[in-house]
């Protein structure tokens, strides 16, 4: 990493002519992706990213550049670039840097760069075996390892220089089962701020076997029905639900605009009075926590919503400038190259007194979502869309047949209105995943008790 | 990426017992304006090293160019080559034609240039009447060059341009407020135009801002151009060669066979006048070449790379979107061919039914599976009644399944529109080629709404 008298030159210069903060950001990373086809492996690739990147802020506008050039030169010119937009009579004081001690929210002990590839392809095998033992069925079985131990320094104007070591690991099964003229899909993956600590504690053929039992049961199911439909998402499916129906729309990148859905909304109830979310961004080992964000705020943990109450936002330190409010340690991006804005780490409902039998009763018809695959969000609008991985017809009260993929769709603020029943199970385990969005591709988890929505619009072909 | 870089890692992997060595350099020079955000500026080289030793081929990537560098290549190499299978064939190509074709703009990499054009964006904005507080454009503008080089001979480099706008447009009216995104791109500056989609989007905006719910039930229907592009993207998946063997697809065994109605042609063209993804060589080095890939309905050709081609299907569509990802076969400047109807002549032909010019599929692909083709997806609207644009509609659902929809084009016009580029997966780059799209007429299309 950079030396604290090289980056008090840099910020120096980037702030030369005027600006009232400055930033730069270093980064080295390793990582290793592989990729299995049908038992085989048939792609390995390394390598190590290493660039940095410079902003200075001058009121609500942002000025960024980065570069893979670390060199003194290299940092200075990009410095020199930087300065050059600016054109104030006076340069910004830099105050002596201090580098801080951090508390790594990642406890891991063996780190991607500790293990050799050779144990990964083991992993992959094993993922393999457990998805080929499923069924003669399954087709095209691919497995994808990736691992990334991302080291990053993070230094500001405001005197601190911090330093964290974040590893990433992520073992997925793909794959198609075909029963004649039918193909369905089964995918199942995990995701961990660990290196190879969580492949020796999870079993990497269970990922097999669960994306196999997905695509084959799929088979011969019934199609989801279609039309507003009572919905309950166990604990592995609403995380995804809540990402993108309240998470998006409560990242301040969205919500410090005018128009957009809880643009000044803090202090009023938006929500049905049960619901309760935390960010969480020092959870231990937590997928998308981190001891420091990419602006050198330390990460935190932020009640957004109490009781159906707007708390507070997801604020990244330009969006602050805007809402006149303190960050709130979300600034992240994907890697030196992207500009970090307000993004998520482990977002969740706090448990609530319902039982999963008392949301149950009462429905007809409806569905009971496992799994989801992902979705998308319109933050400004809050139009949601979810679809499903692994779904149950519920019919008189009890969860039946499972039916074929599905897409959710919804409005944030009538589906958390209609949000009437949250579980009383405690959330130990966060969904993981990634979220694209302005600054990259990040980590993001999120987790749910049980919840009922009252009604949802399901799109099937039932 | 210098020749001296070249020279020492080549002649020490030969030494390391090496047989094949090919280094891929990808260097970026972006400037991206974010009317809300700022500005950025960067410059960025990277490089990859691919080797070959005991038949087992090797990959690795570093954002560096010293001997440092370079050693660490050559040594991640060699651990990787421990447990890689050997293959039969490797697939480094060694022809070294010119470079015949050029989609280079320098305004690109003025920064002044490249200012003023996101400033119209902002000037013409105020023309429109109505509120558009937190409307936005991000305007980027890259400059990229390649250099592929290899010990078969190989060594080709080219310089490319891209631009492309995004904007957010938020329209606001009696305290009732919606958005929409508009795209657009080129190769050179000078085609970023911002009046057309403008104009047609406060238009639409103004209309979803009142729109209605519409009753669920099956509609004959015409898309926009840019809607359809959207679905477009997800299709373009069907036409990889590897995708295609690997059984995943209803394109599977139906090569020389009717798969869409008669006025369907789509075509992948890397050699696109002013295309955005328009190259002169693919990952490999393969001269990039024009493809019909689906005429008057008949599948004719598939995307394929240097170990997939066979027959006369031709390598020369792999793609590599950034260095720490894999190549990957994929579609470069992906379109249907214009037909002969304007809008109006299609609204006439559709008489009644629905008009959809937007579908929510920002980011990735949720709402669609590219292994069945079937999608639903949050869309607005209007009616149309004899012809006749009527009412927006809006919190809505299309569904329906895109291997389906080819077969149901009843007419094609011959406009374009675009859709921004998006990535098939969480996780995958954002940009996997350009889409684009003329307005098509549908048989039916079921939509969920409101109570039949």
């Amino acid at each position: 990493m950079i030396k604290e008298d090289i980056i008090f030159e840099v910020l120096k210069v980037a702030t030369s002519t005027g600006g009232d903060y400055g930033e730069l950001f270093v980064e080295n990373s390793a990582s290793n992706t592989l990729n299995m086809a049908e038992g085989r492996i048939a792609s390995v690739l390394s390598g190590v990213t290493k660039g940095a990147s410079i902003r200075v802020f001058c009121g609500l506008q942002s000025y960024y550049g980065f570069t893979t050039d670390l060199s003194y030169k290299g940092l200075v010119d990009l410095a020199k670039k930087i300065a050059n937009n600016l054109k104030e009579k006076n340069s910004l004081f830099v105050p002596d840097l201090k580098t801080m001690k951090t508390n790594p929210t990642s406890k891991s002990i063996i780190m991607p760069r500790m293990i050799s590839n050779v144990a990964k392809v083991e992993a992959l095998k094993e993922a393999y075996s457990g998805a080929k033992a499923v069924s003669q069925l399954c087709k095209g079985i691919n497995g994808l390892y990736y691992d990334m131990e991302q080291n990053v320094q993070i230094a500001t104007t405001e005197g601190y220089v911090y330093n964290d070591t974040r590893p990433y690991t992520r073992l997925q099964v793909s794959l198609a089962a075909v029963n004649g003229s039918e193909i369905q899909m089964g995918f199942e993956d995990f995701m961990e701020a660990e290196g190879f600590d969580c492949i020796i504690r999870r079993d990497p053929r269970s990922i097999g076997e669960k994306a196999a039992k997905t695509a084959v049961g799929a088979l011969g199911s019934i199609e989801c029905p279609s039309g507003e439909l009572p919905v309950i998402f166990s604990p592995s499916g609403g995380g995804t639900f809540l990402h993108e129906a309240c998470g998006h729309p409560l990242e301040a990148s969205y919500a410090a605009r005018e128009n957009t859905l809880f643009y000044n909304s803090i202090g009023k109830k938006m929500m049905c009075s049960k619901i309760s979310i935390t960010d969480n961004g020092i959870y231990p080992n937590g997928w998308g926590a981190t001891a420091v964000d990419d602006e050198g705020v330390l990460c935190q943990k932020t009640v957004l919503v109490e009781n159906g109450i707007v708390k507070n936002y997801m604020i990244d330190r330009l969006n602050s400038r805007r809402l006149n409010r303190m960050p709130t340690g979300n600034g992240r991006k994907q890697s030196y190259r992207q500009v970090p804005t307000s993004r998520m780490h482990q977002l969740y409902i706090e448990p609530g007194k319902d039982t999963l039998n008392d949301m149950l009763s009462g429905i007809s018809k409806g569905l009971y979502v496992e799994d989801l695959g992902g979705g998308c969000a319109n933050g400004n609008t809050g139009t949601f869309t979810v679809s499903t991985a692994r779904a149950f017809l519920i019919e008189d009260g009890e969860i039946k047949n499972q039916v074929r993929t599905a897409t959710l769709i919804g409005k944030t603020l009538e589906a958390m209105n209609d949000l009437d029943m949250v579980g009383d199970d405690e959330v130990t385990s966060f969904g993981g995943g990634y979220c694209g969005s302005e600054s990259g591709n990040l980590p993001v988890g999120n987790g749910t008790p049980h919840i009922r929505i009252k009604k949802l619009t399901v799109s099937g072909r039932g | 990426m210098n020749q001296e870089f070249v020279d020492y890692i080549l002649d020490k992997a030969h030494k390391e017992g090496f047989t094949n060595c090919q280094l891929y350099y990808i260097e970026d020079r972006d400037i991206n304006i974010h009317t809300h955000n700022g500005l950025v500026m960067s410059k960025g080289g990277a490089v990859s090293f691919e080797a070959v030793k005991d038949d087992k081929l090797c990959n690795a990537y570093i954002e560096g160019f010293d001997k440092k560098d370079a050693d660490y290549l050559i040594k991640v190499c060699l651990e990787n080559a421990e447990f890689m299978p050997p293959k039969n064939e490797i697939y480094f190509y060694g022809g070294n034609e010119d470079i015949d074709f050029e989609s280079y703009d320098p305004f690109c990499e003025v920064i002044e240039t490249v200012i003023e054009k996101s400033q119209e964006f902002t000037e013409l904005l105020k023309n429109y009447g109505g509120e558009f507080a937190g409307s936005s454009l991000n305007l980027k503008s890259q400059a990229r060059t390649i250099r592929i080089v290899n010990d078969k001979g190989l060594d080709k480099t080219a310089t490319t341009s891209r631009i492309h706008g995004l904007a957010n447009l938020v329209y606001a009216e009696n305290g009732r407020s919606n958005n929409c995104h508009f795209y657009v791109d080129g190769s050179h500056l000078e085609q970023i135009n911002f009046q057309v989609p403008l104009d047609e989007n406060i238009n639409f905006l103004s209309s979803y801002v009142k729109g209605a719910k519409p009753k669920s039930g099956t509609y004959r229907s015409l898309f926009r151009g840019e809607t359809y592009s959207y679905l477009l993207m997800v299709t373009a998946l069907f036409f990889s060669k590897d995708y295609v063997d690997s059984g995943k697809t209803r394109f599977t065994n139906k090569f020389g066979k009717k798969v869409a109605s008669d006025c369907v042609t789509i075509v992948d063209n890397p050699r696109l006048e002013g295309g955005f993804f328009s190259v002169p060589f693919d990952a490999q080095g393969v001269p990039t070449k024009e493809r019909i890939l689906i005429e008057n309905g008949v599948l004719k050709n598939l995307c394929c790379d240097l170990e997939y081609n066979e027959g006369y299907l031709e390598a020369g569509s792999m793609t590599r979107s950034r260095i720490n990802l894999s190549s990957f076969i994929s579609v470069t400047n992906l379109y249907m061919e214009e037909g002969d109807f304007s809008r109006e002549e299609l609204l006439k032909k559709l008489d009644t039914g629905l008009f959809i010019t937007e579908v929510s599929d920002y980011f990735h692909r949720h709402g669609s599976d590219p292994v069945t083709g079937d999608f639903s997806m949050p869309a607005r609207g209007f009616f149309v009644e004899n012809g006749q644009v009527k009412g927006g509609i809006v919190d809505f659902s299309i569904e329906g399944n895109l291997y389906d929809i080819l077969e149901k084009v009843e007419a094609v016009g011959n406009n374009k529109g675009y859709s921004m580029p998006s990535c098939l997966y969480p996780g995958m780059p954002m940009r996997i080629g350009g889409h684009a799209s003329p307005d098509i007429l549908i048989s039916d299309i079921r939509i969920q709404g409101g109570q039949e």
